[in-house]
């Protein structure tokens, strides 16, 4: 594992590839990203990330065969290693520690 | 079943990309445009995958950067002097036909009218420049192969180099012209591959379906 820090897409590619289990591949994992967080993001950029998330060893990826809805080429899939796991539960108890003592709901100043 | 078109998805394969990145994107961007035309239609499909082309050309070049060696880059720097030396011997070779049809005198004059350029108005003096970047970008893009489109950008990227030594410091060129200049030059040298890149796609042969890669 080159880097174990997580960047705020990261981690959000990370739970989608998380959620979709054995379907997690590109075209996939970027509708739950751009649905869950309301951000069109393109397609570029969620196998750049899924490609830095392989590299950090976070998730790891192999090739279906050939299809032609993709003009011939494969899919990848990904799924999540054990440090993978272990980034997200991480994640959460950071996020949980954050939060925790903001006792009522945060709402935005008049203007 | 729609197929991508044609000039987008040869721009972005040749944009210098890994080939498994450049073929995880382009893959899902073709079976995003099949979805997308059974909802909104062909046409709209379409017009969706060029603003996508366009959103993920940076990603596939920033991935093609990430992954450049310095041989990478004096390869490109070859290919960049090559193609201008080939534009120079066609330039030299079109003169010397126009010297033996229109004579030497006229040839010359033509030359310092170009070569003045305060004569010339401004959009032919646009229209010639972009004209000879797109043609030498062509020609880039034939020598190499792999990259077309990068190749286009890095003989762009030399002749704005050069461009700002000679009209920023060395003449008395205006602002404009000298901050302009790489711009102009940069897009009509990039069109030049990318032209080169459509038309290598057009004579290769097409990319091989699941049932025709399982045969082999």
């Amino acid at each position: 594992m080159r880097n174990s820090s997580l960047g705020a897409l990261e981690l959000t590619v990370l739970l989608a590839v998380s959620r979709l289990d054995q379907e997690a591949y590109g075209l996939a994992v970027r509708r739950d990203v751009s649905a869950r967080t309301g951000r069109d993001y393109s397609v570029g950029a969620v196998y750049a990330t899924l490609q830095r998330l392989e590299e950090k060893g976070l998730v790891r990826s192999h090739a279906t065969d050939p299809l032609p809805v993709r003009g011939g080429r494969s899919r990848r899939l990904f799924e999540l290693t054990a440090a993978g796991r272990r980034a997200i539960v991480e994640a959460q108890r950071i996020a949980e520690s954050v939060w925790a003592g903001v006792g009522r709901p945060l709402r935005p100043e008049p203007t | 079943m729609i197929r991508p078109p044609r000039v987008a998805e040869a721009v972005l394969e040749s944009l210098g990309a890994q080939p498994e990145f450049r073929d995880d994107v382009l893959g899902d961007l073709a079976e995003e445009l099949a979805i997308r035309a059974g909802w909104d239609g062909e046409r709209a499909a379409r017009r969706w995958y060029y603003r996508e082309a366009i959103r993920v050309a940076p990603a596939l070049l920033r991935n093609w950067a990430g992954t450049l060696r310095l041989r990478d880059v004096a390869r490109l720097l070859g290919v960049a002097l090559t193609s201008h030396v080939f534009a120079a011997v066609i330039t030299l070779i079109v003169l010397a036909v126009a010297r033996s049809i229109a004579g030497p005198a006229n040839v010359l004059s033509a030359l310092q009218w170009l070569a003045q350029r305060e004569g010339l108005p401004f959009a032919v003096n646009l229209a010639f420049g972009s004209l000879v970047g797109i043609g030498t970008g062509y020609i880039a893009g034939w020598l190499h192969r792999p990259a077309p489109v990068v190749a286009g950008l890095a003989l762009g990227a030399m002749w704005s180099v050069l461009g700002l030594m000679v009209f920023g410091v060395l003449a008395d060129a205006p602002a404009w012209y000298v901050f302009g200049m790489p711009f102009v030059t940069i897009a009509a040298t990039t069109t030049g591959g990318a032209l080169r890149a459509s038309v290598a796609q057009r004579e290769s042969v097409p990319v091989p379906t699941t049932d025709s890669r399982a045969a082999r």
